[in-house]
């Protein structure tokens, strides 16, 4: 068994395999950061994103990550929208990995109102198309693609298909998880997930197969030049930070990257909107009073049996 | 008209407390004697009303976490219970130490 942790995509990425070869995963995880990091002006995804065309010849890799981006944009009805690069930019999100300036409580006592995050109402997403014929990406010049926001759960998705023959495996992107093989039949993985505001175990459930991730505000916490506090996950309608009361979200999915993107859909979607969005395969929410909201399957079942016979006092 | 003359306080406080003191005594002997007329009633109905029942509940909580997996995969039923089976016995070789937990966190 091959279980090995290490850096890649501005986290800490870990690989259980077992009966394969899991060096190959890492390589590809490897290949996957440089080529779609934002953070590097020579990667592919800085390439398109700077290119004056309309028109940009992609590899297959970028293509599919576009492609994801644009599929979890739909998914979620614009609320995770891979064209806020620019915004992100702006608010102060440009380095791959920061050490938080402040912690979550703090930064919930200085922000704003709360209120769900709202689609971008131009949807510049909806301009972007991913020809594969052709091995093509099109949008018009200066509409900026940014794969962060499904990056991890793809390349956990796409990694598996390095693992044929496999008889376990868990490939965790920075949180987000996707786990199978017939032998995790017999022997499920054992997976926790983090309360964001106290760090502490806020659930533990086993998985044979399928993808989990979780979104939260706990990480990549800022000041931007406003002096104000700031974290990259986007409002798409204002283009700033969204506090929405929720401050974690973790969701179950058959796929990593529709986890990722249900995880994201429900953090942004505010606590009145968040179970449902979770409701199809389940999952947490965690409201920023630090309350833990099972959902769907995760939900506790409670099952009372009243036996027929009744025994006296 | 005639005056009734007015009783003399020694004969009405004497005769007050022999009153009280009176009816006193009888309450307690009454209430020694066990029949407490405010508790006769219960009493009555204790006496005849079947012996209370004890019901046994029993509560069990358990999660299921299922996951539908894409086409093409082997459908698996993925299941979190508050008990989970023994496994099942080793072979000769001694088996891999579990790795740890995952943990799925904000990243």
């Amino acid at each position: 068994m091959t279980d090995v942790t290490f850096r890649s995509m501005g986290c800490e990425a870990r690989l259980i395999v077992e009966g394969a070869d899991a060096d190959r995963v890492r390589a590809f995880l490897t290949a996957f950061e440089q080529r779609l990091t934002r953070f590097d002006d020579a990667s592919e995804l800085c390439v398109l994103n700077a290119s004056p065309d309309a028109d940009v010849p992609a590899s297959p890799l970028l293509r599919r990550a576009v492609r994801a981006g644009l599929w979890a944009a739909e998914r979620s009805g614009g609320l995770v929208d891979p064209t806020l690069l620019a915004p992100l930019r702006a608010a102060g999100y440009v380095r791959s990995h920061r050490p938080s300036d402040l912690t979550l409580t703090a930064a919930l006592r200085e922000a704003p109102p709360r209120s769900p995050a709202t689609p971008d109402p131009a949807a510049r997403w909806r301009t972007v198309s991913v020809d594969d014929t052709a091995g093509l990406i099109r949008r018009p010049p200066g509409v900026e693609i940014d794969t962060g926001g499904t990056g991890k759960g793809l390349a956990a998705d796409l990694a598996i298909r390095l693992l044929g023959g496999a008889d376990r495996y868990a490939i965790d992107c920075g949180g987000d998880l996707r786990v199978g093989g017939p032998g995790a039949l017999d022997r499920p993985f054992d997976i926790r997930v983090r309360h964001p505001l106290s760090g502490e175990i806020a659930h533990e459930l086993r998985m044979t197969a399928g993808g989990i991730a979780t979104s939260g505000l706990d990480v990549r916490l800022w000041r931007d030049h406003s002096g104000g506090v700031a974290h990259h996950l986007l409002d798409p309608g204002t283009g700033r930070p969204a506090w929405t009361g929720v401050v974690g979200a973790t969701a179950l999915a058959p796929t990593a990257l529709e986890a990722e993107t249900l995880a994201k859909t429900a953090l942004l979607s505010g606590p009145a909107r968040a179970a449902r969005v979770l409701s199809l395969h389940g999952g947490l929410v965690v409201r920023e009073d630090g309350d833990v909201v099972p959902v769907g399957c995760l939900r506790p079942q409670l099952i009372v049996h009243v036996p027929r016979q009744v025994t006296t006092a | 008209m005639t005056r009734r003359p007015l009783p003399r306080a020694r004969v009405v406080v004497i005769g007050t407390l022999a009153l009280f003191l009176t009816v006193f005594a009888l309450l307690v002997f009454q209430l020694r004697s066990g029949r407490d007329p405010a508790l006769g009633r219960v009493a009555a109905a204790r006496a005849t009303a079947p012996p209370p029942k004890r019901v046994l509940v029993r509560k069990l909580i358990v999660t299921r976490v299922v996951v539908h997996l894409p086409e093409g995969d082997t459908v698996v039923p993925v299941v979190r219970q508050t008990t989970v089976p023994a496994p099942a016995p080793a072979p000769a070789a001694a088996p891999a130490p579990a790795p740890a937990p995952l943990t799925s966190r904000s990243s």
